[in-house]
């Protein structure tokens, strides 16, 4: 049991070590020429405009549940006109970054650890290190700058579509008109609580690529490895996420 | 192992030395000590059953994957000895063809056999990138199949998109892993036509890995037969064929019983 144990702790830190190597060397590679431009264009239309309608789905639904459950505790003791400015600040804060992020780990980081775990498995990644091309530098580089540029704007755009979602439900679904309902957020809120998520929101952009392309890169076995590896670019991407927050909310407040 | 002299057109100078190659994965020891020289412009092809080592060798000759004990020296460069930029060098020298193809699923045909060029040749135009894939194809008898994407070809086809995309760079050493394993006769005849004529056409030194005898015969100045991990016989192709060597007998032949069937067991 111990030499099991022992050998498991082994191969976590092994991991670690790799995951970290990874990371670094992508890195340096983002300085190094030649740039990937086309690869960096097509990333960025795959992962931020490809994904609104998600982010935008994601936002709209939570801005509304967490409404409906504010707004139903809050009327216990007449403090309905506290409820959007608490909607702004725990969406912009938390809630937009932490379920945008994982949102994004399952869409983005899947479709990152499944390309690159069949190019492995397929030999492709092999073909294109003999044909003088690092994986990193032409795979790894864009996507993960793609992923940290856009999920920042996407989830400043799932900030307004949740805040949206919070207005139309007090307005129209509960019945309940509150006049300046986004006077009462923009009154509350202070820039740090939009800057906070922001920061959150590229943390989390740059865990999800490096964790997909480190999951596809290291995948062996065909085609079951690449649908393990996939599962496993999403969860630990989502778990690596949750984990972060905790640090990047007790640094940032 | 006799070392037999190379039918080889070139000086007599190695252009390719391997000596005492091991390789480890874990407690496999799946090259145990290989041997071999290479001369420029020959055309040598590695015969050997499954799981004997040969893709793994071929990934040592191309640097995707290094010695744990011994050297592989290209043109008198050895592969540990090298940083990346000087790796990545030394491999535009290099053309190589995968079992499958390894085509970029998201590129066609045209991009594929482009990005060789592109990345080796920034300042390359659009028309001088055309025109060269345009010719490789021509090299590989697939004309006019530019726009199609891999999923559109068949298991033929892709393999030959695969050469022209080796050769697109006019390499000086170009290396086949199983090019017709899998495929009828008659398209194995086809393929292996095909490589003599780009290796002439280039004056190319050729390695191949194959276990397919007729292929071996049409494209071979040299047969090394790889076992366990060793190269266990060479000679010229036109007297391997009729080796007495019993390992090399029982592969030819393919008869389920004998050394080679003893010594799996025995393992």
């Amino acid at each position: 049991m111990l030499e099991n144990l022992g050998r498991r702790t082994l191969a976590v830190m092994e991991g670690t070590g790799r995951y970290s190597t990874l990371v670094l060397r992508a890195f340096a590679a983002i300085f190094r020429r030649p740039f990937e431009w086309r690869e960096l264009f097509k990333q960025l239309e795959s992962v931020g405009v490809a994904s609104f309608p998600v982010v935008a789905v994601t936002c709209i639904f939570t801005g509304m549940v967490f409404t409906l459950q504010t707004y139903d505790g809050f009327a216990r003791f007449q403090a309905e006109s506290y409820v959007p400015g608490i909607l702004g600040v725990a969406l912009l804060r938390e809630l937009a970054p932490v379920l945008g992020g994982m949102m994004m780990a399952g869409r983005v980081g899947s479709a990152m650890a499944a390309e690159l775990g069949t190019m492995r498995v397929t030999r492709q990644i092999d073909a294109m290190e003999v044909m003088a091309t690092d994986p990193i530098q032409f795979l790894v580089v864009p996507r993960l700058l793609a992923t940290t540029l856009m999920l920042p704007l996407l989830i400043t755009l799932g900030d307004l579509i949740g805040l949206g979602g919070g207005w139309y439900l007090i307005n129209h679904i509960l019945n309940a008109p509150m006049p300046g309902f986004f006077d009462r957020v923009f009154e509350f809120l202070e820039p740090f609580d939009y800057w906070s998520g922001i920061v959150k929101s590229t943390v989390f952009g740059a865990i999800i690529a490096s964790v997909g392309c480190y999951t596809g890169l290291n995948t062996q076995g065909g085609a079951e490895g690449v649908g393990k590896n996939t599962t496993a670019a999403v969860v630990n991407a989502s778990l690596g996420i949750l984990v972060t927050d905790f640090f990047l909310t007790k640094v940032l407040t | 192992m006799s070392q037999t002299p190379a039918d080889t057109t070139a000086s007599d100078q190695p252009f390719i030395k391997v000596a005492d190659l091991h390789k480890r994965f874990g407690a496999n020891h799946v090259l145990q000590g290989v041997n071999i020289e290479i001369g420029k412009a020959e055309s040598v092809v590695i015969l050997g059953g499954s799981g004997a080592g040969k893709s793994v060798f071929l990934s040592h000759l191309v640097g995707l994957m290094l010695a744990d004990e011994g050297q592989v020296l290209i043109d008198g460069c050895d592969w540990k000895q090298m940083d990346r930029k000087q790796t990545y060098h030394l491999r535009r020298r290099f053309g190589m063809s995968f079992q499958e193809g390894a085509l970029f699923d998201s590129l066609n045909v045209f991009d594929n056999i482009a990005f060789p060029l592109r990345r080796a040749h920034r300042t390359l135009k659009r028309g001088e990138i055309k025109d060269r894939v345009e010719e490789c194809l021509e090299i590989v008898g697939m004309p006019g199949i530019a726009n199609l994407t891999p999923s559109e070809l068949s298991g033929g086809m892709r393999r030959r998109v695969g050469f022209a995309r080796a050769i697109a760079l006019e390499p000086e050493i170009l290396l086949f892993d199983e090019p017709t394993t899998g495929l009828d006769p008659i398209m194995t005849s086809v393929l292996s036509e095909v490589i003599v004529d780009m290796r002439e056409k280039l004056k190319a030194t050729t390695i191949t890995i194959t276990h397919d005898i007729r292929s071996a015969e049409m494209i071979a100045n040299r047969v090394v037969m790889m076992f366990q991990g060793r190269l266990v016989h060479e000679a010229p192709r036109d007297t391997f064929f009729a080796t007495q060597d019993p390992i090399v007998r029982q592969f030819l032949d393919g008869n389920a019983k004998g050394p080679a069937t003893a010594a799996l067991i025995k393992r």
